[in-house]
């Protein structure tokens, strides 16, 4: 599955286990005039729903995304905030990376130890099966917008263990992944030019939109 | 010209000019519309809509400056620490705008990575905060939902709040309560009920044992912060911050040089940054967002905008700390005549917060089981006798008039 098909499929953007959300319901329960009185929550998706509306509707939303896609872009490139995990030694180099010879926090990197607060998951070393369901549930527990940075041989295609029972051939074969660094290890150089990839990446393809709608 | 006074003459010329001209407009326009457009004009138009108005302008102002400090802090914080590390720390430059302009203005992107990490990184507070406007919020299915939600506002309400009630100088304040330093501790208070809330209703155990942690640090450290605030209190007669500025601006002693209050209550003003150290929740103290140890702490669940908001308000707590300490024992916004009294103050603030920051770099966290003991038994003690210092000191003075001088309160 590739990783475009992924993003852009609302089902699967939802991730594994999710139930279906309040406002599908609202959606099959039928038509505003119906209702007689609204809960708080479906007032709040009433609203969500009319403003959408009178914005596609009359225009506003074309405008106002113009001026804010580009400055939610700018502050999302600029402000890559890493899940601080580490997997095997890659991690080490992702450690150097932060040293004073090569400072990532140059870049605004800033290693957050919850995945409710990161921006960007760095897969750093082979995947075995027993990981496997772990990282995909740190993947899930980041909010979205999120990226996924394949670091090394190992994360990109399983390297030196390719044909292990026990270790996953890449890590793109159950995320999705935004950018490959190749390396066996990746030196802090590398990473620093995969994270300005990544800005690049965002700036030409992530909407950034104001008002989101899967 | 007081900050006050500013703001009445700005609320007069608003209110005269514009409030009540468009109040007395929608009076005269329609039968509905003129009942409480008409109250209200003639509201606007007496004392107390003025005043009212004079207090909307200097709070906001007040709150304005404050959050200029904050970003401020942030980034000195972010820098520093870099230096220390003999690193650079965040060198996002205004250039990178330009990246910026062309998406605005919908040219083809061109790439400067080069030129848009060549500066000082003042920046990345921006791009840090506008990034977490656009992150999803989510809120964990086992949570409670409602005070989930709560907590993030006890606590950035409470700590926000804190913004308006320090004076910056005698002319630069938004609040003249006489109880001045009262209210600000008490308004330090409130934030560990926010932390116990979110920490408990984020239904995480790492959570929890950080929400708890933050009750034990507020046992042990309050009762040692307030005696030795105690004995300020004692000296200036008052909780007044002008009041408590003004003995220490009074007093002298040796040379005729002015004895700020960390020279007589040296034992106090220890006991007090100790404390107000642990009541800001820095390091050595940060025991309830313990990286090593708690994943975030009782920030663990919480992502996007109320992230950010809870990083925010502990450097506002941490701003707010180091003024109450500057108005407390390093004499406030004295200092000699050419520079202005509120840059004096930021001055000292700011020393104090370089002076966390090089402690935050340099020491090492003080374990759980220590927390109570240290402030039970050594803290607490160490503040008596302080107030012991301070009581003798009163009685005594009067044999010592020609080296000391203290202006007579009691």
């Amino acid at each position: 599955m590739s990783a475009k098909g992924i993003r852009g499929n609302p089902e699967l953007r939802r991730g594994l286990g999710s139930k279906t959300t309040d406002r599908e319901k609202i959606m099959e329960d039928g038509p505003a005039g119906d209702w007689l009185a609204l809960r708080s929550d479906q007032l709040l998706n009433w609203i969500d729903d009319a403003v959408y509306n009178a914005s596609e509707a009359t225009g506003m939303r074309e405008v106002v995304d113009r001026v804010t896609r580009p400055i939610f872009n700018f502050a999302q490139r600029f402000s890559p905030h890493p899940l601080h995990f580490g997997i095997m030694c890659c991690a080490i180099e992702m450690g150097q990376a932060s040293a004073p010879d090569h400072d990532i926090d140059r870049l605004g990197l800033v290693y957050r130890s919850s995945p409710r607060q990161c921006d960007v998951l760095i897969v750093n070393g082979p995947v075995c099966e027993k990981l496997r369901p772990k990282l995909k549930t740190l993947y899930e527990q980041m909010p979205e917008p999120k990226w996924v940075i394949a670091m090394g041989e190992c994360a990109i295609s399983g390297g030196p263990y390719w044909d292990s029972y026990s270790v996953v051939a890449g890590a793109d074969t159950f995320m999705p992944v935004d950018v490959y660094i190749p390396g066996c290890p990746v030196r802090p150089e590398a990473l620093m030019h995969g994270f300005l990839t990544l800005q690049k990446k965002i700036r030409e393809k992530e909407p950034g939109m104001f008002l989101r709608r899967d | 010209m007081t900050l006050f006074g500013l703001c009445k003459t700005m609320a007069e010329l608003t209110a005269e000019k514009f409030i009540v001209p468009v109040l007395e407009f929608q009076r005269n326009l329609f039968p509905p519309f003129s009942y409480p457009a008409g109250d209200l004009a003639d509201w606007f138009a007496s004392e107390g809509g003025i005043v009212t108005l004079a207090w909307i302008y200097a709070v906001n102002i007040a709150f304005a400056v404050g959050m200029t400090n904050l970003i401020l802090v942030i980034h000195l914080e972010r820098k520093i620490a870099a230096r220390i590390q003999d690193r650079r720390g965040p060198m996002l430059s205004l250039r990178a705008f330009r990246e910026l302009g062309e998406d605005l203005a919908g040219e083809a992107p061109t790439w400067r990575f080069k030129g848009n990490y060549s500066g000082i990184g003042i920046i990345q507070n921006m791009a840090d905060g506008i990034k977490a406007i656009t992150k999803e919020l989510i809120i964990p299915n086992k949570a409670d939902k409602f005070l989930f939600s709560m907590g993030p506002i006890i606590f950035i309400s409470s700590s926000v709040f804190l913004l308006v009630l320090f004076p910056l100088s005698d002319r630069f304040a938004a609040s003249a309560a006489p109880a001045g330093l009262m209210v600000i501790m008490a308004a330090f208070s409130i934030a560990p009920i926010g932390v116990l809330t979110s920490g408990w209703a984020s239904n995480n155990k790492y959570s929890m044992i950080g929400g708890m942690r933050s009750a034990a640090q507020l046992m042990s450290y309050e009762i040692p912060l307030l005696l030795s605030m105690a004995g300020v209190f004692l000296l200036a007669g008052s909780y007044n911050p002008v009041d408590i500025v003004e003995q220490q601006r009074e007093a002298t002693w040796l040379f005729g040089l002015p004895m700020w209050n960390f020279i007589p209550q040296f034992i106090g003003f220890i006991v007090f940054m100790i404390c107000i150290l642990a009541e800001v929740e820095r390091v050595p103290f940060d025991l309830p967002e313990a990286e090593a140890e708690l994943v975030e702490g009782w920030t663990t669940e919480y992502s996007g905008i109320r992230y950010m908001l809870f990083l925010a308000a502990e450097y506002i707590r941490g701003f707010a700390g180091a003024a109450v300490a500057t108005i407390l024992f390093l004499g406030g916004w004295a200092g000699p005549w050419p520079v202005p009294p509120e840059i004096w103050f930021l001055l000292k603030v700011y020393l104090i917060i370089i002076f966390w920051i090089f402690i935050r770099w340099t020491v090492p966290r003080i374990r759980t089981d220590q927390i109570l003991e240290l402030g039970w038994k050594k803290l607490l003690p160490l503040s008596l006798i302080n107030i012991l210092i301070v009581i003798f000191m009163v009685e005594i003075y009067p044999y010592f008039d020609d080296i000391v001088n203290l202006p007579e309160v009691f």
